[in-house]
């Protein structure tokens, strides 16, 4: 089989989709998806088409066990293993050189002084193979935003990627319009509210918007990313 | 002029959303007030999976409440049994819980996404438990079940107005053995059996019909 064969992938991943494609071939293209991105994308293409289908099934209300099962196992699941630091781990890694990399060049600017804590949060934004897009940062004490583009995925003309803050309660909070181009800079001012709000944020989140942000306050596209807030 | 509002650049910004500009073609401007509804609860649900991604529990809850009806609808149609599709459900709603964090606009809206997930697993199981000692077993009982008729009221009621009319563009045949294989999970061999047509013969019918849907949605 020749995998390179963009019609050939096109075709697989369209039957992958459907469901016709079954036995070893399925495997092989599951196995050939996760190491190419094209053939992933061929079966996203696919799934995006053809999926919306299954909107206009008749709705069966599922069993309240259902529900039991799925909570009790997300509950114990994060007792033993614990959920948010697993999924973490490389970005931990990761977030942690940053950390490090953003203290050594910190040191030279505060040793004349009193030893100052610098109050910073940091967080990271990655897309699903872990590849860093931008990187943010918070100063509570100047109430500010920093984000800067590392690699910042495509978009359509007239989009535009929107920062928000999950509160521990309540709706996302517009932290701005992220940089688009590598290595551009953004700045974005909270009010002390907001500041407040964010010492018990659950993360951050990026949504795609109209050119200009989102018109209503809240975002209005789907949620592309999503990233955890690290104290420094 | 209507078609003005459509804009060249694919999109149209109309009532506080963006609808694709195949969507004007197909319903004109402007949108009926079920397709607001529709791209309104779509955001909503991105919301949600945006919580459920940092580990928002109750955020969790409300996403099964509003999605897990559906879902379950579509795996008792593949599975045909309301035992083996709850399981099915269960682990496609532990899967979004751990996975949350890998949704992204590239997998379509969040039923989109939620619907590939549950579809998979089903498939899987089903096609595990139809094949014995290699033979794949006729699904006998399940043959009778989607007639043309009830097919044709699924894809009346499809939301998505520019994939409802592109249905409408492919042959009975085609559409018929493509309802079939999504609806039901049916193989190329079940497929045959039910339409009473030779093998190659479905797979012809399959491959033009996705053909003529990939290029009316591109439209």
């Amino acid at each position: 089989m020749k995998y390179d064969d963009p019609q050939l992938v096109d075709r697989l991943a369209a039957a992958y989709v459907l469901g016709t494609l079954h036995g070893g071939a399925r495997r092989r293209l599951e196995a050939l998806a996760r190491e190419s991105l094209s053939v992933q994308q061929a079966i996203w293409r696919w799934e995006r088409r053809i999926n919306p289908m299954a909107d206009s099934v008749a709705p069966v209300q599922p069993r309240t066990e259902v529900w039991g099962y799925i909570e009790q196992k997300i509950q114990s699941g994060s007792k033993h293993e614990p959920r948010v630091g697993q999924r973490l781990l490389p970005w931990r890694a990761l977030s942690a050189a940053l950390g490090l990399a953003v203290l050594v060049l910190l040191i030279p600017l505060f040793q004349p002084g009193a030893p100052q804590l610098v109050s910073e949060q940091l967080a990271l934004i990655q897309d699903s193979e872990q590849q860093p897009l931008w990187v943010v940062s918070v100063d509570l004490d100047a109430g500010l935003i920093r984000s800067r583009a590392i690699n910042a995925p495509a978009r359509e003309v007239d989009r535009v990627f929107q920062l928000w803050m999950l509160p521990a309660e309540g709706d996302p909070q517009s932290f701005g319009l992220l940089p688009v181009a590598g290595g551009d800079r953004a700045q974005f001012e909270l009010s002390p509210a907001i500041v407040a709000l964010l010492q018990s944020s659950k993360g951050l989140a990026v949504s795609i918007e109209p050119a200009g942000g989102s018109p209503t306050g809240l975002p209005t596209g789907p949620v592309v990313y999503t990233a955890p807030i690290l104290e420094l | 002029m209507a078609d003005s509002f459509c804009g060249a650049n694919g999109f149209y910004w109309a009532n506080g959303f963006y609808w694709a500009n195949g969507f004007c073609r197909a319903n004109g401007f402007p949108p009926k007030t079920r397709e607001i509804q529709v791209a309104s609860e779509q955001n909503e649900l991105a919301t949600l999976i945006g919580k459920v991604a940092v580990g928002d529990q109750v955020a969790f809850r409300e996403l099964y409440d509003r999605t897990s009806p559906n879902l379950l609808g579509l795996l008792m149609g593949i599975l045909r049994d309301r035992e083996q599709a709850e399981d099915v459900l269960q682990d496609t709603y532990l899967k979004v819980w751990h996975r949350a964090a890998d949704y992204h606009a590239g997998r379509g809206q969040v039923n989109t996404w939620l619907s590939s997930i549950a579809r998979y697993r089903a498939l899987d199981l089903v096609r595990a438990s139809n094949v014995r000692g290699g033979e794949i077993l006729p699904a006998a009982e399940q043959l009778d079940e989607l007639t043309p008729s009830a097919l044709q009221t699924l894809v009346d009621t499809l939301d998505q107005s520019l994939l409802r009319a592109c249905i409408e563009t492919l042959s009975s045949d085609q559409r018929q053995s493509i309802g079939l294989a999504f609806y039901r999970g049916f193989t190329h061999e079940q497929l045959a059996q039910q339409l009473a047509v030779p093998i190659g013969t479905v797979k012809a019918w399959i491959r033009r019909g996705l053909n003529k849907l990939r290029e009316c949605l591109k439209a």
